[in-house]
C-alpha cells in the first residue's frame, strides 16, 4: 500500500513537472527545441578552399582594424542563415595559423582573470559572460572599432569549453559577416608553441 | 534508532534542507533550458536525442518535488523522485570523474566560465551522498499524519486494521 501510493504520488509529480517544463520552456528566451544535434555543434567547416586562398595572399581584402571600409551586404554570402545573418565557420588549427599571421583579429572569449594568465598574441579579450548581458544597441559600442567585414577568430579554452562559439553566434548576429570559430581554442594554440602573451 | 529516524523533528528538518536545496538548485535552471542542456552534454553520459528532454523536465521536476517536501506534501512521492534524481546525478559525476571530463557541474544553473576542478567533482559527489541519504530516510521512515498514534510500527497498524476488516 505504501508503495502504490508512492509510485502515484511521484507519477502525479512528473506529470506536473512535464507540463510546467514545457510551460516555461516555450516561455524562456533561452528555451530549447526537442532536439539539438550536439555533436554537429563542434563539427569542423570544411576549410580547405578558404586555406588555399589565404595562404597565398599577401594581405586581407578587409583588415579587421579598417573600419572606414564600408560594409559589404551580406546577401550573396552562401553562409547566409534564414535569420540575416553569417554562420560563423569553425576552422582548424591550420587555418586559425594562417589567419592570424595575416593579421586576422584574434578574440578571446574568456574571463579576465584566465585573459590575463595568458592568451594568444594580440588577441583582445571580449569576455562572454559580459558581452551577452549587453543591450544590442551596446553591443555595437564594443565593437564599434572594428570592420564587419575583417577577419575574427574565437577562441576560448579548446576541449568542452563552448564561449567562442556563443560569442562568435553574437559577433555574426550584430552583422559581422567573417567570423570564425578555433575551436583548439588557447589549450592547443600554447601546445603548439605558438604565439602568446602572458 | 527507527524512531529517531523517524520523529517528526527529524523529518522536518530533513524535508527543509533537502526540499530547500532543490528548490535552490532549481531556481537559475528553470529559465536556462540551453544552459543546462549544455551542461548535461558536457558529461557524455545521457544519449544525445534526451538531452532537451531532460533539460526541459529536470528543473521542473526539482522545484516542484523540493516545494512539496519542504511543505510536507506527498512525502513518499516527492522523495522518491529526488531518490531517482540524485541517483542518476551520482552516476553522472562519478563516470565524469573516473573519466577525468572536463564539466561545468550544472548543479545549481549553468554558469558558462565555470570550470569545475576534479576536487570539486568530488565534492558534489560527497555531497550528493548526504542528500541521498537523507531522501532515502525521509522515504522510508516518514510517517502518514494519517495515524494519530505516533508510536506504532507500521506493521502494528497494518495488522490492527486487518483485525477490524
Amino acid at each position: 500500500m505504501k508503495e502504490k501510493s508512492s509510485a502515484s504520488q511521484a507519477f502525479l509529480i512528473l506529470i506536473m513537472a512535464i507540463i510546467v517544463g514545457f510551460m516555461l520552456n516555450a516561455f524562456s528566451s533561452k528555451g530549447v527545441p526537442l532536439y539539438t544535434d550536439y555533436a554537429d555543434r563542434k563539427k569542423l567547416d570544411n576549410t580547405d578552399s578558404a586555406l588555399n586562398q589565404y595562404k597565398n595572399a599577401s594581405e586581407f581584402k578587409n583588415n579587421p582594424y579598417d573600419t572606414s571600409a564600408k560594409t559589404t551586404p551580406n546577401t550573396n554570402n552562401p553562409n547566409l542563415t534564414k535569420e540575416g545573418f553569417v554562420r560563423p565557420q569553425k576552422i582548424n588549427l591550420d587555418l586559425a595559423k594562417v589567419l592570424f599571421e595575416k593579421n586576422a583579429l584574434m578574440v578571446d572569449a574568456r574571463l579576465a582573470e584566465e585573459y590575463n594568465k595568458g592568451h594568444v598574441k594580440g588577441a583582445v579579450n571580449i569576455p562572454l559572460e559580459e558581452f551577452v548581458k549587453l543591450s544590442d544597441d551596446e553591443k555595437e559600442a564594443r565593437m564599434k572599432q572594428y570592420n564587419k567585414d575583417g577577419i575574427i577568430i574565437v577562441y576560448c579554452n579548446g576541449g568542452e569549453c563552448d564561449m567562442s562559439i556563443d560569442l562568435a553566434y553574437a559577433f555574426a548576429k550584430i552583422g559581422f559577416n567573417a567570423t570564425n570559430i578555433y575551436l583548439g581554442g588557447y589549450k592547443e594554440w600554447e601546445e603548439k608553441g605558438l604565439p602568446v602573451q602572458k | 534508532m527507527k524512531d529517531f529516524l523517524s520523529s517528526k523533528y527529524v523529518q522536518i528538518v530533513l524535508q527543509i534542507i533537502i526540499g530547500a536545496v532543490f528548490l535552490y538548485a532549481s531556481y537559475n535552471k528553470l529559465f536556462d533550458q540551453q544552459g543546462f542542456a549544455k551542461s548535461i552534454y558536457g558529461y557524455k553520459f545521457i544519449p544525445d536525442f534526451l538531452i532537451n528532454i531532460m533539460a526541459i523536465i529536470v528543473p521542473s521536476l526539482e522545484f516542484i518535488a523540493g516545494i512539496f517536501l519542504m511543505f510536507g506534501l506527498f512525502r513518499k512521492g516527492s522523495s522518491l523522485i529526488i531518490i531517482v534524481l540524485l541517483s542518476v546525478f551520482l552516476v553522472a559525476l562519478v563516470q565524469a570523474y573516473a573519466r577525468g571530463l572536463d564539466i561545468d557541474c550544472g548543479c545549481f544553473g549553468s554558469d558558462p566560465a565555470a570550470k569545475t576542478t576534479s576536487t570539486d567533482i568530488l565534492i558534489r559527489i560527497f555531497q550528493d551522498i548526504l542528500l541521498l541519504a537523507g531522501a532515502i530516510i525521509i522515504f522510508k521512515f516518514s510517517r502518514s499524519k494519517y495515524y494519530k498514534n505516533v508510536n506504532y510500527t507500521d506493521t502494528e497498524i497494518l495488522l490492527s486494521k486487518n483485525q477490524e476488516a
